[in-house]
């Protein structure tokens, strides 16, 4: 396990040294010269040289990658051309709302989801499972955004249960902010994952062990919690990483819709404006974002089944 | 008949039990009674579909849940009637007072939790009910573990924590018989339960069974299809027909004596030493689907003989010699009309004249080696891949699947290859149709060299050499139907039109109907989709076919039909047939020739008459000595023969004859130098070769001291 561990994370560290270079040559794979958008048509030489300069582009490429990746690696990403800061003192606050959204979501997708899932499989052909099943393909034929600007208006426009637009200050205010965003972007996963449960969950439940279970005696409950459970989360653990991904590029809508302002938003305006610097550091934190999420969801499906766990085992049993 | 002594521990009377589906109602059990005694091995034989699992779940309660008890009652002693009770009331029962082993224990048991956490779970549900004894967690666990440790598991406070993964299939259905055990139950019921385990360890587990009934007095109710098995474990046998018991009799005289015309039909089915280069016997027909009561003989229409009174009326169960039967030519009032009373001899010759003498195209023109073969090796997971972490050299096991094989095969000729679950015959069979890369060695097919062809090469081979898969369900893409299964290797080889067989041709060559070709594969039964598996292969008209277990999960009348097909079209097309099976019985019933494979390497090989009359290797005396035989059921015998232990682990194989580490006669010299594959010595078999440094005292029965390598303790000698 320890082994497989590393070896994973030698491999992630290589993922994203090599997004890294990408993100270096980034400014250079896409046409125009940089500097010159930035400052619009009415430039003079003297400037642009100057912002070349500021942006380290006077440099020879492979300097401009190394720079890059060395001070990612410390923290910095040099600086916004467009206000002159810190790129890294910029992205602070924004990218402490993204995460927090980010993480709600994810748990409440989870903690919404499968037991919605487990719900429907236990009441298999009820009214409750048709009701999942029926309100989970509705949810999945909708787009997400959709979701949440119905949500936008029914709660916060119609009914001011929630603020609709940007984040309030205060502890409470920030936490009421939270809800409707975070609900918009976990909706789909409710859905997702509570037939992606349900049928792992069934399927479970048809196995010949399950049967063994039954003849020694145990309990329904017992079976379903203690000795299927376990095997129907597996395939949502393999989900998992990658819901981490999505739900983090979900941000980007709704912090759009919703006016908050976060990772997204800025990642979206930086690209507009042809900000290059603030356009790394965005990209190169989802990325790391979504290697970390798979990296965490590998080592747990792993974790959850001991046959994978086999070929590390020095001494093979029997 | 012996009655028990005593009240019955388990007793099922008049039990009728049927299945409702949307359109039809089906009888799974008509009526059945049956008593179990005190520590009575009690046995229930049939073909699939005539209600013997049925019955293991009724008397749980477990029926699914289209299942309905129609009338009858089941009861337990100390309990009464089971239907009565509350469902807590049935569970506490489960488990704790009637236990059940089923026949996969790598799909009975949850691969997701270890051992120790599936025998603590069982004890927890029952934790409540316990009046005696602590039920703190280590108590439970020290039970479990002395369970672990009964059925002969190899330090078993390891295996506790331990996945089901990490054992053998042998080990794992020790495992289930551990679970079995946690509440020393009255009654277990096996349900299949060594069916799908080698002759070997299946030998080991009836050992296990029959002792566990001597320390707890427990009974068992022993569910299986093998006639064999059941005569050799069994106090007293029940065969069931389409839901009914037909006869009833002690354990030895199902194969001794079988009474009733269906045992006899299964017993002549069954391959033996007296069978062999003869046609199996058959039943024609299926078990059938029945909705009510059958008002006459329900074996009447496959019956070989059959009278109008069989017909017209229903037989009850009719004292005989040996027992009971449900047939009239046992009734006092109607055995006059039986002018030659139902014998299996009887059967056979009946059953020889019905059968279409299969077509004399025996004359093959040609003949020499098809299939030459020299010290072929094929390894899995070698270590020749070079490491990128060069920090600490990774040894990677390398697993010898086959380790230095040669062989040569005859046009025409069949030849079986016969060896536990890791000897590596499926492997030997697949180097040699070129699905699998050789490591090292040499093949050569028709006198060319094939050992390393191109990819284009191997695809003109392919049209010579065929496989018969093991699992046609599996081995048949399930969404295309037989017709189209059937040609696709003319599609795949550009055949054209003029020289393809209409699919009704081929169908035909396997004794299928023509209205087969529009099924899909699950529709078929399991006979007739390994008759669809064999068409296919046979398509391209090759010279040699691979056919890999043939017969797994047949029944005995499906598997003889399948065993006959192959010989007849050995006849009618000149094929050469290398047959691989674990079934030694099977194999030389059909096979010319004999290879008796363990772990990767040949140790006994030669014409298959010298080598069942004079077996020159200990593996091979013991297999025949597993193999059942209504002429020597002595059990006493049988358990001097046990080969203890399975297959080591792959990766290490012992060193000197792999074999000594579960020969009872092994000696210094056998775990020194691993001894070569010669002349057993017999006059006028110069081809019998054997490789045990004792083969000729082997072949003449001259055996060394057999040393007792506790058979049953520890199921594994140290060191695997």
């Amino acid at each position: 396990m320890v082994l497989y561990v590393v070896k994973r994370l030698g491999v992630s560290v290589i993922v994203i040294a090599v997004i890294m270079v990408m993100l270096g040559l980034l400014v250079h794979l896409v046409p125009g010269d940089p500097a010159r958008i930035i400052l619009g048509p009415h430039a003079t030489p003297q400037t642009i040289a100057l912002i070349r300069r500021d942006m380290g582009l006077d440099t020879p490429v492979y300097a401009q990658v190394w720079n890059f990746m060395w001070g990612a690696v410390h923290g910095s990403f040099g600086i916004d051309p467009f206000t002159s800061t810190p790129v890294a003192s910029e992205l602070g606050s924004p990218l402490v709302n993204t995460l927090v959204l980010a993480l709600v979501s994810f748990v409440l997708s989870l903690a919404v989801g499968i037991p919605i899932g487990i719900l429907a499989a236990v009441r298999q052909g009820g009214i409750a499972d048709a009701i999942v099943r029926g309100a989970s393909i509705l949810l999945l034929s909708t787009p997400p955004y959709v979701v949440g600007l119905l949500l936008l208006l029914l709660f916060a426009v119609n009914h001011h249960f929630f603020p609709a637009l940007g984040i309030p200050g205060g502890v409470g205010g920030y936490i009421k902010a939270l809800v409707l965003p975070a609900v918009s972007l976990a909706a789909f996963w409710w859905a997702y994952l509570a037939r992606l449960v349900r049928s792992s969950m069934l399927e479970a439940l048809g196995q010949p062990f399950v049967r063994t279970s039954r003849a020694y005696g145990l309990h329904e409950r017992a079976i379903r919690y203690r000795v299927v459970l376990k095997n129907a989360l597996v395939p949502v653990t393999a989900l998992t990483g990658l819901m981490i991904g999505y739900i983090l590029a979900g941000t980007v809508y709704v912090e759009y819709i919703f006016e908050r302002s976060g990772l997204g938003s800025l990642a979206v305006s930086a690209i507009t404006n042809r900000d290059w610097p603030v356009v790394r550091a965005a990209v190169l934190i989802y990325a790391a974002a979504f290697i970390v999420g798979n990296l965490l969801a590998d080592i747990a499906y792993r974790f959850l089944d001991p046959r994978l766990r086999l070929e590390e085992r020095a001494d093979v049993f029997i | 008949m012996p009655e028990p002594a005593v009240a019955p521990v388990l007793a099922i009377e008049d039990l009728t039990v049927a299945y409702h589906t949307r359109k039809a109602r089906r009888l799974a059990l008509d009526d059945v009674s049956l008593a179990l005694g005190h520590s009575e091995i009690l046995g229930v034989v049939g073909e699939s579909g005539c209600g013997k699992s049925t019955l293991g779940m009724t008397i749980l309660r477990l029926l699914p849940p289209n299942g309905r008890i129609v009338s009858g009652t089941v009861s337990l002693t100390g309990h009464g009637d089971l239907q009565r009770l509350s469902n807590a009331q049935m569970r506490s029962i489960r488990g704790r007072e009637i236990a059940v082993i089923f026949q996969d224990p790598t799909t009975s048991l949850n691969p997701r939790l270890s051992i120790g956490t599936q025998l603590l779970q069982v004890q927890q549900a029952h934790a409540a009910a316990r009046k005696s004894g602590s039920t703190t967690a280590k108590s439970l666990r020290e039970n479990a573990i002395s369970k672990l440790e009964e059925v002969g598991l190899p330090n078993p406070s390891r295996a506790f924590e331990r996945y089901p993964h990490e054992f053998s299939g042998g080990m794992r259905q020790r495992v289930m018989i551990a679970m079995a055990l946690l509440f020393e139950p009255k009654v277990i019921i096996a349900d299949e339960a060594t069916s799908a385990l080698d002759v070997t360890l299946e030998a080991q587990i009836l050992e296990l069974l029959l002792r566990l009934r001597e320390t707890h007095g427990t009974s068992i109710l022993f569910i299986s299809h093998d006639l064999g098995v059941v005569s050799q474990l069994c106090d007293r046998v029940v065969v069931m027909y389409a839901g009914r018991v037909v006869e009833e009799v002690p354990g030895e005289a199902v194969l001794a004596a079988p009474r009733h015309p269906y045992s006899q039909a299964l017993q002549a089915a069954v391959p033996n030493r007296r069978t062999r280069g003869t046609r199996l016997a058959t039943i024609g027909g299926r078990v059938p689907d029945m909705a009510e009561s059958s008002a006459s003989c329900s074996f009447a229409p496959r019956c070989l003989f059959t009278t109008t009174t069989c017909t017209e009326s229903n037989p009850a169960l009719y004292e005989t010699d040996s027992g009971l039967a449900r047939c009239f030519a046992y009734a006092p009032e109607h055995g006059d009309k039986w002018a030659v009373k139902p014998s299996t001899e009887e059967w056979h010759r009946r059953n020889a004249e019905l059968a279409d003498s299969p077509g004399s195209g025996g004359d093959r023109s040609e003949s020499g080696p098809l299939v030459d073969i020299g010290d072929l090796t094929v390894h899995f997971g070698s270590a020749r891949r070079p490491r990128l972490s060069a920090a600490r050299p990774v040894v990677r096991s390398v697993v010898r699947a086959v380790d230095g094989v040669s062989l040569t095969l005859d046009r025409g000729r069949i030849l079986g290859i016969v060896g536990e679950s890791g000897s590596g015959k499926t492997t030997l069979g697949e180097a040699l149709v070129k699905l699998l890369p050789p490591t090292g060695g040499t093949i050569s097919f028709d006198g060319q060299d094939v050992t390393r062809i191109s990819t284009r090469e191997i695809f003109q081979f392919r049209r010579r050499a065929q496989m018969i898969f093991q699992n046609p369900y599996s081995s048949l893409s399930p969404r295309m139907q037989i017709g189209s299964l059937l040609t696709e290797p003319y599609e795949i080889h550009r055949i054209p039109k003029s020289d393809r067989h209409s699919v009704e041709e081929l169908l035909a060559a396997v004794n299928l109907p023509a209205s087969v070709r529009n099924s899909f594969p699950s529709q078929l039964s399991g006979g007739q989709a390994r008759r669809v598996g064999i068409a296919r292969a046979l398509v391209l008209e090759p010279d040699l076919v691979v056919a890999d277990e043939p017969t797994a999960g047949l029944d005995a009348s499906a598997a003889a039909s399948t065993v006959n097909l192959l010989a007849d079209l050995r006849q009618r097309m000149g094929l050469t047939v290398v047959l691989i099976s674990h079934n030694l019985s099977l194999v030389t019933t059909s096979a010319d020739e004999v290879c008796v494979m363990y772990f990767g390497q040949v140790v006994e090989r030669g014409d298959t008459a010298t080598v069942m009359a004079t077996p020159a290797h200990p593996y091979t005396r013991a297999l025949l000595a597993l193999a059942p035989d209504p002429e020597r059921s002595s059990r006493l015998e049988r358990r001097r023969l046990l080969v203890p232990g399975e297959i080591p682990s792959p990766d290490s194989p012992p060193p000197g004859c792999r074999f000594h580490p579960r020969c009872m006669y092994a000696q210094d010299i056998c775990k020194e130098v691993a001894p070569k594959l010669e002349p057993a010595g017999g006059k006028g078999a110069p081809e019998h070769l054997a490789a045990c440094h004792f083969a000729e005292d082997v072949r003449a029965g001259r055996l060394p001291a057999a040393q007792d390598l506790g058979l049953m303790a520890a199921g594994a000698p140290a060191g695997l």
